[in-house]
């Protein structure tokens, strides 16, 4: 689960404490003098935290950076770009056709399993942009909708 | 006198699992290494790695087994571990086969002739009729079959499994087109468009039996395991004993299972799978001739290794006895770990294991086929491990699954960690009133994070950014679930 967590710009400058431990575990202290064992992961600028069975991916800005200034709409998910390498295994709404909110519209596979890419509202497949077959990569588009 | 080579033709944790008995016996461990799999775990702790194209290449996997000496091969699960050529590839080729013979998942393979085999053998069956649907369906003769057996039906194919060609059907004026459809869907996936029906159960729960048989007319039950907790035909839940049954079903359920047993002479483990109904009678469903995944919650209540009872029956038999267990003891529970992302529409999410922490602690048991630093392909199936854990209670065995899951950690890809963690804090789950659509129609799981959560988090977040946070100017924005390292949005935001 993503989240963004935007910190103010009036902040107060006592520090919480955040001590690493061995065994890549860290330690947190919080404001009312409890701890909580974490484990802390950074990849390609996002933070990743396991804390106590949920895992969370965070992005850490300042307020009044230009990331912080952005909307919610450009850091919403597109569901027509690939997410993980897989492979086009079936096209299941044809360029052109009418789709209503939910109907699958093609269907990728990857680790075995079955993953469908589903119109996020009622609209037509102007265009879809991958053969079946057709291997895929993150950040490829997949269908051009409306 | 030179040492015997085990081959474990298969992958993974349960090579890993295979290996640790075999090591244990004092065997030399081979494994077999497909291309993406160069840098798996199983690859680090084999003895001897053999190189294959493909974990289902079976001449090639008995042609190097046999250049390489190996004695024994065991299949795990999946890939050729219910495959009679690769058995009888293996024999021909004068290795052992550490499971059962050739014949016997000849016999069981098939859902028609299982199902005639177990009727033969006095096994209940789910009412059912075979049907031949060619071409245009044949509307008459589906009707009065169907009205024979009773709405709502199951649509089925004979040739195979995991949905495929599976069709419900509430009432008559479905039947025609739901049976075309099921059938066309059959063709494709199995090559064989031949359908049975089946009176279906609404909200069923999935119950197996573990057996292991001499090969020679007697075999044991070793109790039952629940698999009742499954999405899209995949288990992810699974206990031993079964909460919740009456001694009577518990007794019919193990004789059923020993006729099986005993009628088709059964060799080494198999598991047995009935589905009940509500009012606790119990049918047929299919059995596995194999060790399955989940087995692992059956060593716990009996105190059994049961790698090591198949390694003994096929390489020192006149050393092997069937086991002798009176009742279970305690609760266990094992979940399964996928790389996927239930708040993204379980899509999968391969990556590198950045950050690696599995719990530990009495009554836990962690069977991985993961490390830190390896990077997980697209290639394989996606469960990466199994948290087992056994406790004198049910109850018990829920908290400690639940504090198992709070100390686990995999950071750096996607995993169903805390769908699992969700589950452990159900109380339907706790109270075991669940069926097998279940997780699908009614577990209500909340990814995004609670009011307690974002506090926490961001005062996590700005003790790692070395700042503090003043909790009234505190803004959050939770943003819908983004969440991939690689994924890059698209400018002109969403559609």
């Amino acid at each position: 689960m993503s989240i963004k967590i935007v910190l103010p710009e009036n902040i107060k400058r006592e520090a919480i404490s955040i001590e690493e431990r061995p065994g890549g575990w860290s330690v947190v202290t919080l404001e009312n003098g409890k701890r909580k064992w974490i484990r802390v992961c950074k990849v390609k600028g996002k933070t990743s935290l396991s804390i106590s069975g949920k895992l969370w991916h965070g992005e850490l800005s300042e307020f009044g950076s230009d990331r912080a200034q952005s909307t919610g709409a450009d850091h919403a998910l597109d569901v027509f770009v690939s997410q993980f390498p897989g492979k086009v295994r079936k096209i299941v709404s044809q360029s052109g056709s009418k789709v209503k909110k939910g109907d699958s519209i093609l269907l990728l596979e990857a680790m075995k399993m079955e993953f469908a890419i589903k119109a996020p509202k009622d609209g037509t497949v102007m265009s879809v942009l991958v053969k079946e077959g057709q291997l895929v990569s993150p950040g490829d588009r997949l269908v051009d909708f409306e | 006198m030179a040492i015997k080579k085990i081959l474990v033709a298969n992958r993974s944790e349960i090579a890993c699992r295979v290996f640790q008995t075999a090591r244990e016996l004092g065997y030399w461990t081979v494994a077999l290494c497909a291309p993406g799999d160069e840098q798996a775990r199983h690859i680090t702790y084999a003895d001897e790695v053999i190189r294959v194209t493909s974990y289902l290449d079976h001449a090639a996997i008995v042609a190097e087994a046999k250049k390489a000496g190996v004695h024994a091969i065991h299949p795990g699960y999946g890939f050729l571990s219910e495959r009679s050529v690769f058995v009888e590839a293996v024999e021909k080729a004068g290795m052992i086969f550490l499971g059962p013979t050739g014949a016997t998942m000849d016999a069981l393979g098939g859902k028609i002739a299982a199902k005639e085999l177990a009727e033969k053998l006095g096994v209940p069956t789910l009412p059912w009729a075979k049907i031949n649907v060619q071409g245009k369906a044949k509307g008459t003769d589906l009707k009065s079959v169907a009205q024979n057996l009773g709405f709502p039906i199951l649509l089925k194919a004979a040739a195979g499994g995991g949905g495929k060609g599976m069709r419900k059907v509430t009432n008559e004026s479905e039947l025609e087109s739901a049976a075309e459809s099921a059938s066309a869907e059959a063709v494709s996936a199995f090559g064989d468009g031949t359908l049975f029906l089946e009176r279906l159960i609404e909200k069923p729960r999935h119950i197996e039996i573990q057996v292991f048989g001499d090969g020679k007319g007697e075999g044991v039950h070793l109790f039952e395991r629940e698999c009742t907790l499954q999405r899209r035909h995949q288990k992810v839940w699974e206990e031993a004993p079964a909460p919740g049954l009456s001694e009577k079903t518990r007794q019919g359920l193990y004789e059923a299972a020993l006729k099986l047993v005993r009628g088709v002479k059964y060799r080494s483990a198999g598991t047995i799978e009935f589905i009940l109904d509500e009012k606790g009678s119990f049918y047929f469903l299919e059995m596995n001739t194999r060790l399955q995944v989940e087995h692992p919650v059956t060593e716990e209540v009996t105190g059994l290794d049961l790698v090591r009872l198949q390694i003994e029956l096929g390489l020192t038999p006149e050393k092997f006895s069937l086991p002798e267990v009176d009742a279970p003891r305690g609760h266990s529970i094992e979940v399964r770990l996928y790389a996927e992302d239930p708040s993204q529409g379980f899509m999968p999410t391969p990556g590198t294991v950045h950050s690696l922490s599995w719990p530990n602690g009495t009554g836990i048991r962690v069977e991985s086929g993961i490390e830190q630093g390896q990077t997980i392909g697209t290639g394989f199936d996606s469960m990466l491990a199994k948290i087992i854990v056994h406790a004198p209670t049910r109850e018990h065995a829920i908290d400690r699954m639940r504090f198992a899951l709070s100390q686990t950690s995999v950071l750096g890809m996607g995993t169903n960690q805390s769908y699992l963690f969700a589950l452990s804090e159900s109380k339907q789950v706790r109270a075991g009133e669940v069926y097998t659509s279940w997780l699908e129609k009614e577990f209500e799981y909340n990814p995004d994070p609670s009011k307690e959560d974002l506090e926490l988090l961001s005062q996590v977040l700005s003790g790692l950014s070395g700042s503090s946070v003043a909790r009234a100017g505190l803004r959050q924005e939770a943003v819908g679930s983004e969440w991939s390292p690689w994924q890059k949005v698209s400018p002109k935001g969403v559609v």
